[in-house]
């Protein structure tokens, strides 16, 4: 590697001396032809060179061009490009008009320069001002509703915590299905690391730092990225200086995050009532529920609110500065922001401080260095849900609401009552679970122009994360008393270093075709390291370092990978009328065999700008209109590190020695997962672009599927990685932006709207299986719901039933009468945003929604289970709905205390909280996700004021405003695969803000 | 210009190429590959610790080979406290009580990478032969245990269902080898324990130099092999292969007497134990103490533990007058378990929540002697006397043993009770005989022909495996 790295400085250096013709200097501002705005960020181009620079903040610009150049190509988010002749013209002037479709052919960082998207791929992109001052703690949290055929689902509501994002569906069984995020070219790996706080490693950017996002969808557009592309690519681009004027921006939000989904469970009264009468129904001596339980005629039993102990209104504050400027040499972008977030939970919260420097400077005309700097450290305190000694929400809504969380001294009550014998407002209160990281994604790149039409372009980016979990469980929670009380200290870095040195050339002949072609390699590597160690027998519960305790246990863990690859793309355009656009990649990584360790990628898109065609340029009414096809083929390099490898790895120990075991067997052919996507599509503008947006038809079959070949476990293994399934996604995306309302004295409404249905079938499994386990079935969706049918209460004596296999009634389950009862995939998801603006006056609203996905709820089966246990609080509708007398039509069955419904036949029957449909049900929502209203005072009140200000805006944000769902579960937001079992739920945040630029 | 791109990229290709072998070279760091971990004699030695781990687990001799045999039958029940802990192997409920398929194999497969690749490994002679037999000791143990669990005694079949469990002698060291089986019989599982324990036994030393009880030895194997024999009726060779095991025993096993009977269950090991499963504190993390341990399980401990399980009144009645074993039981005053009475054999003397477990004491194989012996007719029923007198005359009972015949059976049978209870027996001597499962006041016992007496095979391995027949009733 090092001597790739060495090749590219050399080559650097040894072009630093050529000479060339004499340049000029052109300057400029550029507007928008909407209000007349200053436009910062467009991009000025020398057409057929790579010869550019970006606006400033306030629109202007200023550059070097050869004197032979002979047209400037001005590029923005959102703005029909256009072109200038040169001539001898130096000052440029331009007016931009807005065009939402043109948003697919931004410019973005794929491999070092700036280049043109490729404009035939099916691709979605959130502007960073779209998610400015929203409480988002990472960035991936902001596709969320936004982009067409991307799947956000939250795993946790823990400020900062763990979120799934799916594109296009999920097209592997057992690799991963996570997108490939790149940051300023910097492949960052996401997830989390932490074992006592749900993570995200995404959260260490800053998202105001956030220029835009763009999202790869189809092979074609991310089979430059080869083996690694299968999931998707969401490409990150953090903000840049421009010359100019140095520019101010503060920011300020403070709110609050509370919670509000919740369930109903007994009161202490209602409590009672349900013992007595489980009792009751089992002949049991009901003098002994009265006393155990308190008197159920009793209205006004002392009750607990445990729920109430561990909520809170969690105080939320932002702050975020940043400074852009520079001049014609060099650029910058400097930011700080600190962000913390208390939870809607007791002890938990999310603090990050990040700092940021982007530079550019031009060494010389042919030279230019950038980089990209951030550093954060946070920390996070994740008591509630994640791997607390009993799960934190569940045990508080579990517990008896009789009996007091404090004794009248103060102290925890103590009793074995409590469930678990555990008080969960002192184990949150007293267990410290701690992670604090710190991370850094920063780049260092060096590009040389060759010549005006060649640029050589080296980069080297890191992504660094180092964590520190604390796990303190003090003996003064009686159950850790026995330990002495332990303390767990955790360290885990991850170093994962890209490099890549590129060639881009760009060239037009004549004066229609235009030719690019980009040729590079590129080597990336992953360490990640972990080591622990845990102490017990503290002195008492004061002391909590590792140097008061006795040593009782220590672990570390090694992985990494590496991926080398080299590549090509070439892409043509005759008239900005026809496009045509082939990549390849020759791509190898250490997680495949020794038989299958390189492999070929590639992809090419074709596009045809009707609209340009002579025959529509007399419908005036049809503004634009694109037709793309695209085809590619790419990796899913997310499996195990050294999963191809026959190991024998730890296990277990005995008498003091470490054993070993065989952990896997080999298989030298295990390799990438393949995706062959077919993309369809046509984007439209009507109405001089009044209504826009795009239709995108694919199908993406996924072929060579790592699937555990399940082997029969008397063998010793349960299976073996084998590359052999197929699984097929299909589906449509539509993408519909209109204005709805542009009137003269200023009232605008702005309407985007996003659709997308997907169809996800097993197409093949391993030979001669047609099933894997109950829940992958070829033929049939992945993420399958296996359980029994519930059939309800038998109205003549209140017990449960279920269906057996023969669709007949039982009391008695047997595994045989189990059968698939729909699947976790939604089959339709999609967002819906308004912007309505006055003067200053904008409010924006996003809704969004899934719908046809079914969730079960671990929660229902546990909270809905009739009295059967004696220590565990019931949802409250059980004393409705409960069956009491024969004939009665209801879905609660008998209360019995500690006793399954007896099955007369036999004497046993199953348990009422036996797996069945009863705790499955629609997980569809419409959810009003974000609502921000803010007001600019007018430009003129501004100057007024004077002392450099800029702008003066106020705003008002509220997150996870309304649901509508029948999801009785805690929050309908569940990630697919998952089921919903104490989960920390969404909560709703509501800020109030200042930003003021200078 | 075009020459110079030519020229660049032509670079990068043969510096790429060249350095492909090694530019994607990575190891693993905690894991060895099969070659290294097979022909190195440590790689071995490892491999059988892995074996004894397993066997301590809490889904195994941790946990439920002790408590569920106690619990599925008549000698314990449950509390208020366990947190539905043992409810369903109280209730008999269907396939509840044991889960040991998985495990059992995966510990097997390791004794048979152990047992195929030890003779050409780099150990010597001794180190060889030792480390063999421990391999066919457990390899002999985790069968009798699965052929326990899933399948009839030869004896008493019903429905002349007489599959046994799957046989599998050599490794999985390849995925060819990971074929699908079909279970072998009654007769084949228990021919493969025997000459596995037998072979055990003939080339095991005493004790192992690097181990006492803790480890396989002469005398364990001889023990269990005495037990595989009772089990099936085998009575002749089950008395010859107890004495065997009473003969090896390791010098510092001796019997107990009444005054130190109830002291012994805090000593490590168990002055008894012919075979213990060591335990440390590191295989207890903070929670396996209060949830998982046999200490916390059984005994109201003082800090956050369940105790799900109580002695009941059918076997505190069972205790004579005099019985030292019936001071191991404690009656609590007050509280939600007033007046439930528990064990004291598990305790927390190792460490915290946790003591070591005794798979096999000499006690047991006096019983198993006596009952051989007394099975085998009056000839040898002052033999069968003498081995209950000397085991009631530890335990504070000297009056002379009178009984013969079947009442002397039953003796015997009232004796493993008080001697064994919450050691994991009741239930198999209730199965090994053909009778119902008797449950304390309140509960069914469970028929012989009821489909409950032998547990599941899990459901996925059935599924996947056509070969593979489940238990009748599943």
């Amino acid at each position: 590697m090092k001597r790739l790295v060495t090749l590219s400085f050399v080559l650097f250096f040894a072009f630093c001396t050529a000479v060339y013709a004499q340049d000029k200097r052109v300057s400029g501002r550029v507007v928008s032809s909407d209000d007349g705005t200053t436009l910062p960020g467009v991009s000025v181009v020398v057409k057929g060179t790579t010869i550019g620079t970006q606006t400033d903040i306030d629109g202007n610009f200023s550059l070097s061009v050869p004197a032979n150049a002979t047209t400037l190509v001005f590029t923005a988010v959102g703005f029909v490009s256009q072109e200038q002749n040169i001539g001898t013209r130096t000052v440029f002037n331009v007016r931009l008009v807005s065009d939402a479709v043109s948003l697919s052919e931004v410019t973005v960082t794929g491999y070092g320069v700036p280049q043109k998207r490729d404009i035939g791929a099916a691709s979605s992109r959130v502007d960073g001002k779209q998610i400015e001052n929203l409480p988002l703690q990472s960035f991936d949290r902001a596709l969320q509703g936004r982009a067409a055929g991307v799947q956000v689902t939250s795993q946790s509501g823990q400020p900062g915590g763990a979120i799934n994002v799916r594109i296009r569906g999920i097209g592997s069984i057992s690799a991963g299905n996570t997108p490939l995020y790149i940051v300023d070219g910097v492949q960052v790996t996401p997830g989390g690391v932490s074992t006592q706080s749900s993570s995200n490693a995404l959260a260490s950017i800053n998202p105001n730092d956030i220029e835009s996002m763009e999202i790869l969808k189809d092979a074609a557009a991310s089979s430059i990225y080869g083996a690694a592309a299968a999931n998707g690519v969401v490409l990150i681009t953090t903000k840049r200086g421009a010359a100019g004027k140095t520019k101010v921006n503060f920011s300020s939000q403070v709110g609050i995050n509370q919670n509000f989904q919740r369930y109903d469970i007994m009161n202490a009264s209602q409590f009672a009532r349900l013992k007595f009468t489980a009792f009751e129904n089992r002949g049991l001596n009901t003098a002994l529920a009265v006393a155990e339980y308190g008197d159920p005629n009793n209205p006004n039993l002392p009750t607990t609110d445990w729920v109430d102990l561990i909520t809170q209104n969690g105080i939320t504050q932002l702050y975020d500065l940043s400074l852009s400027g520079g001049d014609e040499k060099t650029t910058f972008f400097i930011s700080g922001s600190y962000n913390n977030q208390e939870g809607q939970f007791i002890q938990s919260f999310f603090k990050r401080g990040t700092v940021r420097l982007n530079l550019g400077h031009k060494i010389s005309e042919k030279f230019q260095v950038n980089t990209n700097i951030s550093f954060n450290a946070s920390r996070r305190f994740g008591t509630i849900a994640d791997g607390n000694f009993v799960n934190g929400i569940q045990q508080a809504y579990l517990t008896r609401p009789d009996i007091p969380a404090f004794q009248p001294d103060g102290t925890f009550t103590q009793s074995p009552k409590i469930a678990a014998g555990y008080n969960i407002v002192q184990g949150i209160m007293e267990e410290v679970r701690t992670s604090n990281a710190i991370q850094s994604v920063s780049n260092l790149s060096l590009s040389y122009k060759i010549t005006n039409n060649l640029t050589l372009t080296g980069f080297v980016g890191v992504d660094f994360l180092d964590n520190r979990d604390d796990n303190q469980r003090p003996a003064s929670i009686p159950v850790f008393a026995g330990s002495g009380g332990t303390s767990l200290v955790r360290n885990d870095r991850s170093l994962d270093v890209n490099t890549n040195l590129t060639a881009n050339y760009n060239k037009t002949f004549g004066t229609r075709h235009n030719l690019n072609i980009l040729a590079g390699a590129e080597f990336k590597e992953q360490e990640f390291e972990s080591a622990s160690a845990t102490g017990s027998g503290f002195p008492n519960p004061l002391f909590r370092s590792l140097s008061n305790s006795s040593p009782l246990a220590v672990a570390g863990f090694f992985t990494g990978y590496k991926r080398a690859g080299v590549f090509g793309q070439v892409k043509y355009d005759l008239d900005n009328k026809y496009y045509l656009t082939g990549t390849l990649r020759y791509d190898g990584s250490s997680r495949f065999g020794a038989n299958q360790q390189y492999g070929l990628f590639g992809g090419g898109s074709a596009t045809w700008r009707i609209k340009q065609e002579n025959f529509l340029q007399n419908f005036t009414k049809l503004s634009d209109l694109k037709l793309r096809v695209s085809y590619g083929v790419v990796g899913n390099d997310q499996i195990g590190d050294f999963a191809s490898r026959a190991l024998f790895g730890a296990g277990g120990s005995y008498l003091n020695q470490n054993g070993i075991r065989p952990s896997q067997l080999g298989n030298a052919d295990l390799t990438w997962e393949e995706a062959a996507t077919t993309n369809l599509g046509l984007d439209y503008g009507f109405f001089d672009n009044r209504i826009t947006g795009s239709i995108d038809v694919y199908r993406r079959i996924n072929s060579k599927l790592l699937l555990n070949n399940p082997l029969p476990g008397d063998s010793g293994f349960g299976g073996i990685s084998q590359n052999v399934g197929k699984v097929q996604n299909q589906g449509i995306e539509l993408q519909i932006n209109t204005v709805n309302l542009d009137t003269r004295f200023g009232l605008k409404w702005n309407t985007s709207f996003n659709i997308t249905a997907q169809e996800n079938k097993v197409l093949e499994l391993t030979s001669g299986n047609n099933k894997i386990g109950e829940t992958i079935v070829v033929g049939r969706p992945l993420d399958l719901i296996f359980t029994n049918r519930w059939a309800g209460v038998n109205p003549a004596d209140g017990r449960p039933m279920w269906f057996d296999a023969n669709g007949n009634y039982t009391y008695n389950l047997v595994a045989a009468d189990a059968s698939v009862q729909g699947n976790r995939l939604p089959k339709f998801f999609g967002g819906f945003n308004n912007t309505i603006s006055f003067k200053g006056l904008t409010l924006d609203v996003l809704f969004q929604y899934q719908y046809g996905n079914k969730a079960f709820s671990v929660d229902n089966q546990i909270f809905d289970f009739g009295g059967f246990t004696a220590n565990t609080n019931q949802f409250a509708y059980i004393l409705d709905r409960m069956w009491t007398t024969p004939g009665q039509i209801t879905d609660v069955p008998r209360p019995l205390h500690e006793i399954a419904h007896a099955n007369n036949a036999n004497g046993f029957a199953s348990s009422l909280q036996t797996g069945s449909t009863r705790y499955l049900f629609d997980a569809s929502y419409i959810r009003l996700k974000n609502a921000t209203l803010s007001y600019s005072l007018p430009t003129s009140l501004v100057n007024r004021i004077g002392g450099g200000l800029r702008s003066i805006a106020f705003s008002v944000t509220g997150f996870n405003l309304l649901t509508f769902t029948k999801y009785p579960g805690l929050d309908p937001e569940v990630p697919i695969g998952f089921n919903q079992l104490g989960n920390n739920p969404q909560a709703r945040t509501i800020l109030g803000g200042i930003q003021i630029g200078f | 210009m075009k020459n110079k791109l030519l020229i660049i990229s032509s670079a990068f290709l043969i510096l790429f190429a060249t350095s492909c072998t090694d530019l994607l070279e990575t190891q693993p760091r905690q894991s060895l590959s099969s070659g290294v971990a097979l022909t190195d004699f440590t790689g071995l030695a490892a491999l059988q610790i892995s074996v004894y781990s397993r066997a301590q687990q809490f889904g195994y001799y941790g946990q439920p080979m002790q408590l569920s045999p106690e619990v599925l039958a008549d000698n314990y029940t449950t509390t208020n406290t366990g947190g539905g802990r043992y409810v369903n192997e109280r209730n008999n409920a269907p396939g509840v009580g044991f889960n040991i398929w998985l495990a059992n194999y995966a510990g097997i497969n390791e004794a048979n990478f152990i047992i195929s690749a030890v003779d050409a490994s780099n150990g010597t002679a001794v180190q060889r032969n030792n480390l063999k037999g421990e391999a066919l000791f457990m390899r002999g143990l985790l069968y009798f245990d699965l052929m326990r669990v899933y399948a009839y005694f030869p004896n008493h079949v019903v429905g002349g269902f007489n599959q046994g469990v799957i046989m599998r002698t050599t490794p999985t060291d390849d995925v060819s080898k990971a074929d699908f089986k079909a279970r072998g019989t009654i007769a084949e599982g228990y021919a493969q324990i025997e000459a596995d324990l037998t072979e055990a036994f003939n080339i095991l030393p005493v004790t192992l130099p690097t181990g006492t009880v803790f480890r396989a030895n002469k005398s364990a194997a001889a023990a269990i092999l005495a037990k595989v024999y009772l089990f099936q009726e085998k009575w002749a060779q089950a008395e010859a292969a107890a004495t065997n095991a009473i003969n090896n025993k390791p010098a510092s096993v001796v019997l107990r007497t009444p005054a130190n009977y109830v002291a012994s269950f805090a000593a490590v090991p168990h002055p008894e134990s012919l075979f213990e499963l060591d335990y440390l504190q590191n295989q207890f993390s903070t929670v396996d103490g209060v949830n998982n341990s046999l200490y916390s399980l059984t005994q109201p401990a003082p800090a956050g533990g369940f105790f799900a399980l109580r002695a009941t009144p059918e076997l505190l009645a069972s205790f004579e007058a005099g019985d030292v074993r019936a001071n191991m039981f404690v009656t609590i005053v007050g509280g939600t378990n007033n007046g439930f009475v528990y064990s004291t054999k598990h305790n927390e003397t190792k460490g915290n929540f946790f003591n070591n477990v005794p798979v096999i004491r000499l006690s047991e194989v006096y019983l198993i002697r006596a009952e051989a012996r007394a099975r085998q007719g009056a000839a040898k029923t002052a033999d069968a006397q003498a081995d209950v007198q000397l085991i009631r005359t530890n335990r504070g009972l000297p009056a002379p043993v009178v009984e013969v015949g079947a009442a002397l059976i039953d003796l015997i049978f009232d004796e493993r009770r008080r001697e064994l209870n919450l050691e994991g027996h009741r239930f198999w001597d209730f199965k090994r005989r053909g009778l119902t499962i008797p449950k304390t006041a309140g509960f069914t016992p469970v028929p012989f022909n009821d489909f409950r007496i032998l547990f599941p095979i899990p459901n996925a391995q059935v599924i996947l495996n056509p070969m593979l027949t489940q238990n009748p009733g599943y």
